[in-house]
């Protein structure tokens, strides 16, 4: 089922070898961790919902220089900063490690030698407390971010995830069943936020920055293209960034503000229409934002009004449950755990890891 | 007191369990770059047939390097994690020293200083010195052959060679020698790679003289001996 064919299914139990296996339930404490990119993240989270503790060591400072993340420091960071961040989110959840019913890690899709940190530090973790390993993939905890907060929101969902490095629309039947129906044909929608920041001269990372920046300038200053807005449920970032550009350098004096507000203006018109379409032609009780992206103000706003004159439910992550984190590791493992998903031991981590690969 | 070894730092994955002298129980293949994949289940493997529970660990003893970062790692972040789960002292122990301490007593007496190699890539090789009479006499350091081969000229003494690297390399290695190369010796194919049952019982003997109980998030240093390589990787970030 999952993660190729080292993982198994076993009963829904945790504490299977002590032989006074107890179910998966509201008590169910899963300890959560998160190396797949630029950020350390540990989180206690019990019955699947309930955060006990969520600590993120942040990257930021040491890839700032390059203008994006280099995987060797990454693998570094993490390595240096993993033992202190989960000792610090047991801390912060008042429990002792021997509490932990089962270890949950990302196992892609993100860097590789970033993911082996975590993954070989959760089964170590497992190993030593007797308790199951669960793999989680990280796409997939990007959704159960949004659900931490609205877990009863009702099936058919419309999954948008909108991240650094992902742009996908995703059916969501029920848990456990995505269909992506919709993607980006080139850049993801933070990539481009990330490009088109760089462009103009603004902090990294881009995203946070275009969002400020826009609050201070005016989106129609600059007539930008909405590429592919009929067509089918698959958007284009590429041509938006060019248009940015080419239109910078024809007229450099323009203001940088304008220059936000007009391109993030842009970006959000093509996600909502995307997802409009795509929630009505699935038939969608609830439409689920996840990924850094959906940190951005103008889209949370957006959707939400969509939502709303549709008659759709829209779900957003906290702002602090967008960008990478381990509680929605914890809490996406938890879900697995209750399904009676049990990685094995021998499992890697999987760099290239797709939505509903390992889908029954 | 009872250590638990972990190698992955090489193209070697391999666990021990030793009480004090004695090896438990031990595994070690060659793993083809899935050190991540196959060191968790022969750590199960080895505790258990060394009929022991993992709260009967008194320490945890790793490979640091120098060697394959991603393999390094991955020994570490496992270790770090074991000896917090189980509260117990983390050894972090040197792979040269390891291999040194590989060498049987009556090869080692034929040398005067003895050179552990571990292939270090991109045609640089990882190295240390020990002098049979003071010890380690050069820190581990990652170079050229050449570089390598000056410091065993000056020495001027009986030089051993242990290691893979040194034994693929041997013709270059006496060639680069010239007239000093009738003054070295190497080490066999049982003593290519680090393992576990050595970094063992130097940890058993590093943990022996720890002072007091586990720290609050146990952890050791990496042996890069090597700066991060700045590739950036720009379509991975995903928190934008």
């Amino acid at each position: 089922m999952t993660f190729g064919s080292t993982t198994r299914s076993v009963v829904a139990s945790v504490g299977v070898s002590d032989g006074n296996a107890s179910t998966v339930d509201t008590s169910t404490v899963v300890l959560g961790i998160e190396t797949s990119c630029d950020e350390t993240a540990a989180a206690v989270v019990m019955g699947g919902t309930d955060v006990l503790s969520s600590v993120v060591a942040s990257q930021l400072d040491e890839h700032a220089r390059f203008g994006g993340v280099v995987p060797e420091i990454a693998s570094r960071a993490h390595l240096e900063t993993l033992p202190q961040v989960v000792a610090e989110a047991l801390e912060r959840a008042n429990i002792d490690v021997s509490r932990v019913d089962a270890v949950a890690a990302t196992v892609g899709p993100g860097l590789v030698g970033a993911l082996l940190v975590g993954v070989s530090a959760a089964k170590a973790t497992a190993l030593a407390l007797d308790v199951p390993f669960v793999g989680v993939n990280h796409l997939e905890a990007h959704l159960y971010a949004a659900l931490l907060d609205e877990p009863n929101a009702r099936f058919p969902m419309l999954f948008v995830l909108v991240s650094g490095g992902h742009t996908l629309l995703v059916e969501m039947a029920g848990h456990d069943s995505y269909r992506v129906i919709g993607q980006t044909i080139d850049d993801a929608a933070g990539e481009a936020f990330d490009k088109v920041a760089r462009f103009l001269g603004l902090s990294y990372p881009g995203g946070p920055a275009i969002d400020k920046a826009a609050t201070r300038g005016k989106d129609t200053a600059i007539a930008l293209p909405r590429a592919m807005l009929n067509d089918g449920l698959d958007v284009s970032f590429s041509g938006l960034k060019t248009a940015v550009i080419n239109y910078v350098r024809a007229n450099p004096h323009v203001s940088s503000d304008d220059v936000a507000a007009s391109f993030q203006r842009a970006v959000v018109d093509v996600l909502v229409h995307k997802a409009r379409r795509a929630a009505s032609l699935i038939g969608a009780n609830t439409i689920a934002l996840g990924g850094g992206v959906a940190a951005n103000s103008l889209l949370r706003s957006e959707m939400t009004k969509a939502g709303e004159s549709d008659g759709i439910p829209v779900v957003l992550p906290s702002r602090e449950m967008c960008t990478d984190n381990a509680a929605m590791i914890a809490s996406a493992g938890w879900y697995r755990l209750r399904r009676g998903e049990v990685t094995a031991l021998d499992a890697g981590a999987d760099p290239n890891l797709k939505l509903g690969a390992g889908q029954r | 007191m009872i250590v638990l070894g972990i190698d992955t730092a090489t193209a070697m994955v391999s666990v021990a369990v030793v009480d004090g002298a004695t090896v438990l129980a031990s595994s070690e293949l060659r793993s083809d770059r899935r050190h991540a994949e196959d060191l968790t289940p022969m750590i199960d493997f080895v505790v258990k047939r060394a009929g022991l529970s993992f709260a009967e660990l008194d320490a945890v003893a790793v490979d640091v390097g120098p060697g394959l970062f991603t393999g390094m790692r991955v020994g570490i972040a496992s270790a770090q994690a074991l000896a917090f789960a189980l509260s117990i002292p983390l050894v972090g122990v040197d792979g040269l020293e390891a291999l040194v301490a590989a060498i049987p007593g009556a090869v080692a007496e034929q040398a005067e200083v003895i050179v552990p190699t571990i292939d270090a890539r991109r045609r640089e090789v990882a190295w240390a010195m020990h002098s049979n009479v003071s010890g380690r006499v050069l820190a581990p350091r990652v170079g050229g052959l050449d570089d390598l081969l000056a410091n065993v000229r000056e020495r001027g003494q009986h030089c051993l060679f242990v290691g893979d690297f040194a034994r693929r390399h041997r013709d270059d290695i006496v060639a680069g020698l010239g007239p000093h190369s009738w003054n070295v010796s190497f080490g066999d194919e049982t003593l290519d790679w680090p393992i576990a049952r050595h970094v063992a019982f130097i940890g058993h003997d590093r943990a022996l003289h720890l002072d007091g109980g586990a720290r609050r998030a146990p952890r050791v240093e990496a042996l890069y001996l090597r700066e991060a390589d700045a590739e950036i990787n720009w379509t991975t970030r995903s928190s934008a």
